[in-house]
């Protein structure tokens, strides 16, 4: 499950964001303006929102395909059903955002930071559901 | 559109905190099955390769240290009267065949059979194959040859339970008439299948009679359970 976990974590979690950090770390060398700020300027347009989604759906796919050992089951379906609410609510604050868009204010910052916590959870849920064997 | 943000982050916020909860029960609950899954294929382990040692090391499987190591077997086993539909392959942990003689239904000799089911379908032909009555047959006939030549190996309403549930280890008990020497003058019934699942419960074939399962229960717990004890105290030593 480790393994599993640090796969997710490198090649799932890591290099979904990687853009958005080097992007944030060239727009605070190229201006003078705090990182915070940069970093709202950044997401402003709901880009951590669109990682959150396809993250989402990756899980829900490997969910959906996985199976898991009988006992686990419920859990499964709570979680898959956890991961679609989640991705319904992605969706709808990505379109809140993106209208907001113009209006730059730190509400797009807080909501991706909400969405990503809660889907890094949702996943490592996931990937802790132990599959079954052979 | 800021109350909409607003609304959704709020409900991510709450999907997360379930998730959360999610987590730690899922947790807990792997921590506590994982411990009891490594002490019990442990336990299982040991009886296996002391009684497949025992058994293909000596001349006589009616030996007087075969006989003691099948007599101090015993598995701590609940009783679960579900049959097996619930089981899944993953929760099977031991299987008990039950034998029985036709007349008097004498229960004498336990048998644990690693199983090989992974292996034989893998190819591995140095391994004991279990994939069915026939292959079990064989190793009770090559390990135990004087016991059971005449049984096992006919088609039994248990057979169909291999396909599903493929158990890793087997406890195959096998009746010894009180007296040893008339065994193959005696027909021998495979009566049933009884699945000790990684709960420790055992579920028996529906077509099982309780009363023997409780039976089988009641004397082959206290068996393994002085086998276990005997081995942990000699393991001491």
């Amino acid at each position: 499950m480790l393994v599993k976990l640090l796969n997710w974590l490198f090649y799932g979690l890591c290099m979904s964001v990687l853009p958005i950090l080097i992007s944030w770390y060239v727009v605070c060398y190229m201006n003078d303006k705090t990182p915070a700020y940069n970093l709202i300027s950044i997401l402003s347009k709901g880009e951590l929102l669109i990682i959150c989604s396809t993250i989402l759906g990756v899980n829900i796919g490997e969910l959906s395909t996985d199976s898991v050992q009988l006992r686990w089951k419920p859990l499964k379906i709570v979680l898959v059903a956890l991961s679609i609410i989640l991705s319904l609510f992605t969706l709808g604050a990505y379109v809140a955002v993106t209208v907001l868009a113009d209006k730059t204010n730190g509400m797009a910052l807080d909501s991706s930071i909400v969405f990503l916590l809660a889907t890094i959870v949702i996943c490592v849920s996931s990937i802790a559901l132990p599959k079954a064997e052979g | 559109m800021e109350a909409l943000v607003d609304y959704f982050t709020t409900g991510a916020a709450l999907v997360g905190v379930v998730g959360l909860c999610t987590l730690f029960y899922l947790r807990l609950k792997i921590l506590s099955v994982s411990k009891l899954k490594s002490k019990e294929i442990s336990e299982v382990v040991a009886l296996t390769n002391e009684i497949v040692k025992a058994s293909t090391n000596l001349d006589r499987p009616h030996s007087n240290e075969l006989s003691d190591l099948y007599s101090r077997l015993k598995i701590l086993v609940g009783l679960y009267k579900t049959g097996f539909s619930r089981i899944s392959k993953s929760e099977c942990r031991v299987t008990i065949k039950v034998f029985t003689t036709i007349n008097d239904g004498n229960i004498g000799l336990v048998t644990v059979v690693k199983d090989s089911y992974y292996e034989s379908r893998y190819g591995d032909k140095d391994r004991i194959t279990y994939a069915g009555d026939d292959t079990a047959a064989s190793f009770i006939l090559s390990g135990n040859r004087y016991f059971l030549q005449n049984d096992l190996s006919k088609s039994t309403p248990s057979n169909k339970y291999y396909a599903h549930s493929l158990p890793y280890y087997s406890l195959l008990v096998v009746p010894i008439p009180k007296n040893n020497t008339s065994i193959l003058s005696e027909p021998k019934q495979l009566v049933g299948l009884l699945i000790i699942t990684s709960n420790k419960k055992i579920a028996f074939d529906p077509q099982i009679d309780v009363t023997l399962a409780e039976r089988l229960v009641e004397n082959i717990s206290p068996m393994l359970e002085e086998y276990i004890r005997m081995r942990s105290i000699s393991n001491m030593r």
